[in-house]
């Protein structure tokens, strides 16, 4: 995995490390069925945008380790697949390079 | 009539109220016992006595204006009410209900007045109480900011308060009698399901909540329902509390949405470092490639000959700033590979790897390296390089075991290529600091051997040219200078700049007949080939006149046409200095001077005068007409006569005459010194006043008849 690949990883690691503090926070609240403005979780540095997932599609994304969630069309095709793409986000799957630098990042693997 | 006293004996004693008989003074005459004790006293002690006597001012008076009342009409009073304190229980108000009658005598006349007495405290306490009880649940029923209500076990509203019915939307005279359900639809059934579990189950349901919609508003009630039973235990419906809680709701939902935003924002900003992170990171790994790539290419720049030199301090930059250990390979003739520089972080590791690359310099055939980069002009990336790929490219097991001890796991090779041709190869290795080479590391890689293999391929055109200068130059000047009976000669010459350019200064001496010999020294204007033309051109059209018997003078003219009429020179012109030599028998020479525009030769008597040979001519090549003279001087033995070009006085930021001005001052130093020495201290005094590093080129001829 080159360097480019691996700073992407990591980064959507991060991304990810954000979102699942939020996801905790949020049980705290009542709940709501509602869309939650999650971090987009591509690896694009420039991108600013949020995510809007209901918490059972979060849940659904976070099922697998190796998957994120991001806006349609910030999705890199060289380190990553699309696995589906919903009107308000897309789910990416890392290519097997990523794997295991992905899945020791999610705090879920611990 | 004794049965009657005795039937009224009886009734005194057994009646449950009060009797009693006030005769017409209004005394007691007789009282039972029932009274008695309501007043507190025996029986005895009433008799004879007057109400206000027994009873106190307070009771006593008014129950004595009642009688006098009764016995001034002759009509009973019925049910009046008494009450007040009595010695039976002093401080204890007490009330009565009490009924008086006129008792006349068989003839009419009033006898008395006969009372009857009931105690009623109690049961008036019980009225009051429950009247109070009433009056408080209305009250509260009104007052209460919340819904309450009553339903009977058939759930229809007995009872319910304004809140309630404004939070229903309709009048409280609407609910009554009807069920939630008829009242209140959806909403009203989901109420008498509560209901029904409060009855079925006997107990409370406390704090339930019901969402429902009022022309378009949420309403969210809480609902606290429990059973009601009659005094027998028996339940006779159920009670509640309805709250509006649609405000806390809503202040919740603010609140919740409030939270939301602030974990959504605090998300955001996480994000937002953790992007500036990642650009921070981002930029400061292209300022590392950046610097590297200027300090790398200010060496390449600075590249003359030494390229190998060049490449070796490239490597020596390369770690560790993107290597551990970095090789130049250039190819050479038969598909042979030479590895000029080899450079690593770690001292030990570079000895190593300069031992390998002694021991097992790259094969033509290898399948990866240098070699494959130089044979395919491609790139090659390789992250992580396995055990496995160490194993493929190692010629024997030592050549393996040194690439183990390196501990290379990431390695890039890159072709040194220009127009077209690859010249060698860039090889990036990573051990000990463990990175991995990815796409951005392979890209500046290609940078710096792009830069490399033109800077390579720049110094070998730079020799080639230089080469080509110098053998170009050589020709231009005469390989020796000849002996010439009678005279000591020395010249000089030194190429300004770089040495990769054929000059436009030039000497020569030859011999022109009999015992005379030319002595030449010219300037042509600019340089390079079109240079060494006119210069070519110039010695040998001079050559060919001088051997011809043409004068000084008439040499220059003829090659003044020469130079005009010759198309591949056109525009070029020239400085030149004919001078004819005819050494004597004496020793002494006799000369024959002609200039074309050429610096005056300088005389160097042997008494130490300095002479300056003043002649004027044009230059040659400029005019149609030009205007040559030539003059006669004579040089006797020790007498030095001094030739140069324009190189020899150039001063730089100083008028050209500063500079003959310290030529002369030289010169008259030189008294006595042979040719030779003259000609070096010229040269070395010219290089010393321009710091090493003469603009001009720089000829001088020196010749002397021996003393």
């Amino acid at each position: 995995m080159d360097a480019r690949a691996k700073r992407i990883a990591d980064n959507e690691s991060r991304f990810r490390q954000i979102n699942e503090r939020l996801r905790e926070d949020l049980t705290t609240l009542p709940d709501d069925e509602a869309p939650v403005e999650f971090v987009c979780e591509c690896g694009k540095i420039d991108c600013a945008q949020m995510v809007r997932l209901t918490l059972e599609e979060y849940e659904a994304v976070r099922a697998s380790p190796l998957d994120f969630a991001v806006v349609p069309g910030h999705e890199i095709p060289d380190v990553e697949d699309v696995v589906d793409v919903h009107d308000r986000y897309a789910r990416v799957r890392k290519h097997p390079e990523a794997a295991d630098r992905v899945r020791a990042a999610d705090p879920r693997s611990d | 009539m004794p049965d009657a006293y005795a039937l009224l004996d009886a009734l005194f004693s057994h009646a449950p109220m009060g009797l009693a008989f006030w005769d017409d003074e209004l005394r007691y005459r007789r009282i039972n016992t029932a009274l008695a004790e309501m007043n507190g006293l025996a029986p005895d002690d009433h008799l004879g006595r007057t109400t206000t006597e027994v009873l106190g001012p307070e009771i006593g008076e008014r129950v004595a204006e009642t009688l006098r009342r009764v016995q001034s009409t002759g009509r009973p009073l019925v049910d009046v009410d008494v009450s007040g304190t009595t010695p039976a229980s002093p401080g204890e108000r007490r009330q009565w209900l009490a009924s008086y009658y006129p008792v006349p005598s068989a003839d009419g006349e009033l006898l008395g007045v006969a009372g009857l007495v009931l105690e009623v405290t109690r049961e008036r306490r019980a009225r009051r109480a429950a009247q109070t009880a009433t009056a408080l649940l209305d009250a509260i029923f009104s007052a209460a900011p919340v819904g309450v209500a009553f339903w009977d076990l058939e759930l229809r509203y007995r009872r319910l308060n304004p809140a309630l019915a404004t939070l229903n939307g309709t009048s409280p005279e609407q609910h009554l009698g009807r069920t939630p359900g008829e009242l209140l639809g959806d909403l009203g059934e989901r109420i008498e399901a509560i209901l029904r579990e409060v009855i079925d189950s006997g107990s409370a349901v406390v704090d339930r909540e019901l969402d429902s919609d009022l022309d378009g508003v949420a309403i969210h009630r809480q609902l606290t329902i429990f059973p009601v039973t009659g005094p027998d235990g028996e339940p006779i419906g159920v009670a509640g509390v309805v709250r509006d809680v649609s405000a806390q709701h809503e202040a919740e939902a603010d609140r919740t949405r409030l939270l939301r935003e602030a974990l959504t924002s605090r998300a955001q900003a996480e994000a937002a470092q953790v992007r500036a992170e990642a650009a921070t990171a981002e930029a400061e790994a292209a300022r590392r490639r950046t610097e590297f790539l200027s300090a790398a290419g200010a060496r390449l720049a600075a590249v003359t000959t030494d390229y190998e030199a060049t490449l070796r301090e490239v490597a020596r930059v390369a770690v560790p700033a993107i290597a551990d250990w970095c090789t130049f390979t250039l190819a050479e003739r038969g598909d042979r590979y030479r590895t000029v520089a080899v450079a690593a972080a770690d001292p030990e590791l570079e000895r190593l790897a300069m031992e390998m690359m002694e021991r097992y310099p790259p094969r033509a055939d290898a399948p990866t390296g240098a070699a494959r980069a130089i044979r395919t002009g491609e790139s090659q990336l390789v992250s992580e390089i396995p055990e496995d790929l160490l194993a493929s490219v190692a010629q024997d097991d030592e050549h393996l075991a040194f690439l183990r001890r390196l501990g290379i796991s990431s390695g890039i090779t890159v072709p040194l290529k220009t127009r077209g041709r690859t010249l060698g190869a860039l090889t990036l290795v990573a051990a000990e600091s463990g990175r991995r080479y990815g796409d951005d590391d392979l890209r500046l890689a290609e940078i710096l051997a792009a830069r490399a293999g033109l800077a390579v391929e720049n110094a070998r055109l730079y020799e080639e040219r230089s080469h080509i200068a110098r053998t170009l130059q050589r020709s231009l000047l005469p390989p020796a200078l000849p002996d010439v009976p009678g005279l000591e000669l020395a010249a000089r010459y030194r190429a300004a700049g770089d040495q990769n350019e054929v000059g436009g200064d030039f000497y020569d001496v030859f011999r022109g007949g009999d015992d005379v010999w030319t002595l030449l020294i010219g300037d042509v204007a600019g340089k390079g080939p079109e240079a060494a033309a006119v210069t070519s051109l110039t010695r040998h059209t001079l050559r060919a006149m001088t051997l011809r018997g043409a004068g000084a003078q008439e040499c220059l003219e003829l090659l003044n046409d020469a130079l005009l009429n010759e198309p591949a020179v056109a525009g070029r012109f020239c400085t030149v200095l004919y001078t004819r030599v005819c050494p004597g028998d004496d020793g002494a020479v006799t000369m024959t001077l002609a200039t074309g525009g050429h610096l005056p030769p300088r005389i160097l008597r042997a008494d130490g005068t300095l002479e300056r040979v003043e002649l004027r001519g044009s230059i040659v090549g400029g005019l149609r007409t030009p205007a040559f003279a030539e003059c006669e001087a004579l040089l006797r033995p020790g007498d030095l006569l001094v030739l140069f070009t324009d190189g020899a006085t150039e001063l730089r930021g100083h008028d050209p005459g500063v500079g003959e001005q310290l030529l002369d001052a030289l010169l008259l130093e030189q008294v006595g010194q042979p040719p030779g020495v003259v000609a070096d201290a010229i040269e070395r005094r010219v290089v010393e006043l321009q710091g090493g590093e003469p603009r001009d080129d720089i000829a001088v001829l020196v010749a002397r008849p021996p003393a």
